[in-house]
């Protein structure tokens, strides 16, 4: 068909910037993704991650920048020219054709004489022969969803692109659907680009996350590692859970940085911190955080604060500690013990944690206010 | 107290019996519709009756405008023969009215819904502003653009174009009134119903490798049968009984099966029954027509 790109290779937006007028949606970001991974952007809801993703699909252009698959320049060229499909957010199944024309509409627009083969083969991935015949509306949402990622798979693109795909679905069926799309890429083996705000789906199927934040990434990697290491402030709150109290590093001690947390050292490892002077936005993870009574002895850093609340919540029992610092930190008890520690609220209680798990961010963070 | 433990207790036990309720809401329905099925029944049904019974009478042989009460299908038999020009006219004039409008409302609509953008509201107050002015009066103003002194006529003929030399009073004027009275019927469901589509769905046809003018075709074009077949129905059907546009800037010969009704019934003494013969023949063709059509277009199944 006339127009059409034949592009093979890593996806790479090279400084992509998009303004709608006065608003920098896309901030000059570089992004290279291998071929065949599957990759999530994550970030709040006005955080440009559905621009970049527009871009890439080439429904909107780049106000500066290049858009790339392999050597091939995607740049300014239309939706119908570039190698690549969408699932759109509320799936935007065609309402008057029947499921199979709706997967069979891009085959048959690239005049494929194997149309009507791949369009059952694209059926059967998703499990929906037998709704072929039916209407969109005729069908559950969950079934939809399943439809929409048929109709883009079936054209074999070099680049899926998935816009919020599970946000209208409940959360069981928002689970099943996780593990499905895993299997499919794992299958297909296309490069997936996964756009979410849901740090959980992010984590859960994705090789490789960017976290996004007002037309930045703030940062990217493989989820553990931006769980276990933030670089930002911001990439330590969106993903999961952080304990988080301000000092000022006064000292060294070997390998760590000694902060002073009004009145109270804190230990880090210098290369788990991304500031060495000044003041530190230090955090923890809560299930790092260890509960006790008496004061434990060269357990590293430890707090004294006093029980907030308490829920029990079957594996474990979490804490909401009040710390001294006017903070309020998050932790658990595994139901381990033979004798559980049955703290109340108002007791007094110790935190502990190994400063090779705590991590270091700057504090004046711009980005940090979400 | 032991009541009270044993409905709390067995709450599955013990159904409140649900049929004073339902029974209440049935009522209230037919409360509703009392007010319409008495309005359509003393004003559509009844005089709908009246007509066909005056459609069978005969006249009494030299007494224009006395009839008497028959089982008279002469009527109808001269409302075929005598009028089937006339009828001929109608549907071919008010065709031609609705394929105009709807070549005009489509693009006018399409703006509106996708491209209007901050105009929108101006575009649609546009549309609806002639219904702020009488029918009449504005086919009236009609009849002076068209007129032969008029511009548009006056320029055509400084222009050499315009064969036979006027406007006004030629069919063509007609067409032109009737696509012009009915043209917001036309746009009014396009518009709404291209206003109601997903943009999301639009671009998923470019997605899916269709250009611009493929993704109309297949996508745009279908989403918007709905509001192509209710902007076509309500157009075709008033301009198919219409005789305001003929009157106004029809000529004298070859009228429209709207303005022969007219007269049978205002100018014709004892044309009565030939009158009401005309309605019921012009009524039972339309529906006949409509329903072929929504047959063969018919867009039920769509969302």
């Amino acid at each position: 068909m006339a127009g059409f790109r034949e592009a093979r290779g890593d996806l790479q937006l090279d400084k992509v910037t998009k303004a709608f007028g006065d608003f920098t949606a896309v901030d000059d970001i570089d992004l290279h993704v291998p071929r065949g991974s599957f990759f999530a952007l994550l970030g709040p809801s006005g955080c440009g991650k559905t621009t970049t993703l527009r871009m890439i699909a080439g429904l909107e252009q780049p106000t500066a920048g290049r858009v790339m698959i392999g050597d091939t320049d995607l740049t300014g060229s239309r939706p119908y020219e570039r190698p690549v499909n969408t699932v759109f957010q509320s799936y935007a199944l065609f309402p008057h054709l029947s499921i199979k024309d709706n997967v069979a509409f891009g085959p048959k627009r690239r005049k494929d004489k194997d149309a009507a083969t791949r369009t059952d083969e694209a059926l059967e991935l998703v499990q929906m022969t037998q709704f072929a015949g039916r209407k969109p509306s005729q069908l559950s949402g969950g079934q939809q969803q399943r439809v929409a990622l048929a109709r883009a798979l079936v054209n074999h693109p070099e680049v899926l692109l998935l816009d919020e795909p599970l946000g209208a679905l409940d959360l069981k069926l928002r689970r099943e659907m996780q593990v499905e799309l895993k299997r499919i890429q794992t299958e297909v083996g296309l490069t997936f680009i996964h756009v979410t705000h849901d740090q959980e789906e992010a984590m859960t199927m994705a090789d490789t996350v960017a976290v996004m934040n007002k037309g930045h990434i703030e940062q990217l990697g493989a989820p553990a590692a931006l769980y276990d290491l933030p670089r930002t402030r911001f990439v330590a709150n969106f993903l999961g859970q952080a304990n988080t109290g301000v000092g000022t590093i006064k000292d060294t001690d070997g390998d760590h940085l000694v902060a002073d947390v009004l009145g109270t050292p804190v230990k880090i490892l210098k290369s788990r911190s991304q500031v060495h002077e000044g003041e530190v936005l230090f955090g923890v993870r809560p299930e790092k955080v260890t509960v006790s009574r008496s004061q434990p002895e060269g357990a590293g850093n430890d707090v004294k604060g006093v029980v907030r609340d308490v829920s029990f919540l079957g594996v474990a029992t979490s804490y909401l500690v009040d710390m001294p610092s006017g903070t309020t930190w998050s932790c658990y008890e595994q139901n381990l013990d033979v004798e559980p520690l049955d703290l109340r609220p108002g007791d007094e209680v110790w935190l502990t944690w190994n400063p090779g798990h705590a991590f270091g961010v700057p504090v004046d963070d711009e980005t940090a206010q979400r | 107290m032991s009541a009270l433990a044993h409905v709390a207790g067995d709450p599955d036990v013990t159904p409140a019996p649900p049929a004073p309720e339902a029974t209440k809401r049935g009522w209230t329905a037919y409360l509703l519709l009392l007010p319409g099925a008495l309005w359509l029944g003393v004003f559509f049904v009844l005089p709908l009756v009246q007509l066909a019974a005056v459609s069978l009478q005969s006249r009494y042989p030299g007494f224009p405008g006395y009839y008497y009460r028959d089982v008279n299908f002469q009527n109808y038999a001269a409302a075929l023969t005598d009028y089937a020009p006339h009828f001929a006219r109608s549907f071919l004039y008010a065709g031609l009215a609705t394929f105009l409008a709807f070549v005009v409302a489509y693009p006018l609509a399409y703006a509106m819904a996708f491209k209007a953008g901050k105009w929108r509201n101006l575009m649609m107050i546009c549309v609806i502003a002639p219904f702020f002015t009488s029918f009449i009066l504005r086919t009236f103003a009609w009849s002076q653009i068209l007129a032969d002194e008029g511009w548009v006529a006056g320029t055509l003929n400084f222009l050499n174009v315009l064969p036979g030399g006027n406007i006004i009073n030629t069919p063509l004027a007609v067409v032109a009134g009737l696509t012009y009275n009915f043209l917001p019927f036309m746009v009014l469901p396009i518009y709404a119903s291209l206003e109601r589509a997903d943009p999301r769905v639009i671009e998923a046809g470019g997605d899916l490798y269709a250009n611009g003018f493929t993704t109309f075709r297949t996508v745009t074009l279908p989403m918007s049968m709905p509001g192509v077949l209710a902007g076509t129905l309500l157009t075709f059907i008033p301009a198919a009984g219409d005789f305001v546009n003929m009157e106004l800037l029809g000529p004298q010969r070859g009228k429209m099966v709207g303005n022969v009704i007219n007269d049978q019934f205002l100018a014709i003494p004892g044309g009565y029954p030939v009158a009401a013969a005309l309605s019921f023949t012009l009524m039972a063709a339309i529906l006949v027509m409509v329903f072929l059509y929504v047959r063969r277009f018919g867009t039920e199944e769509l969302v």
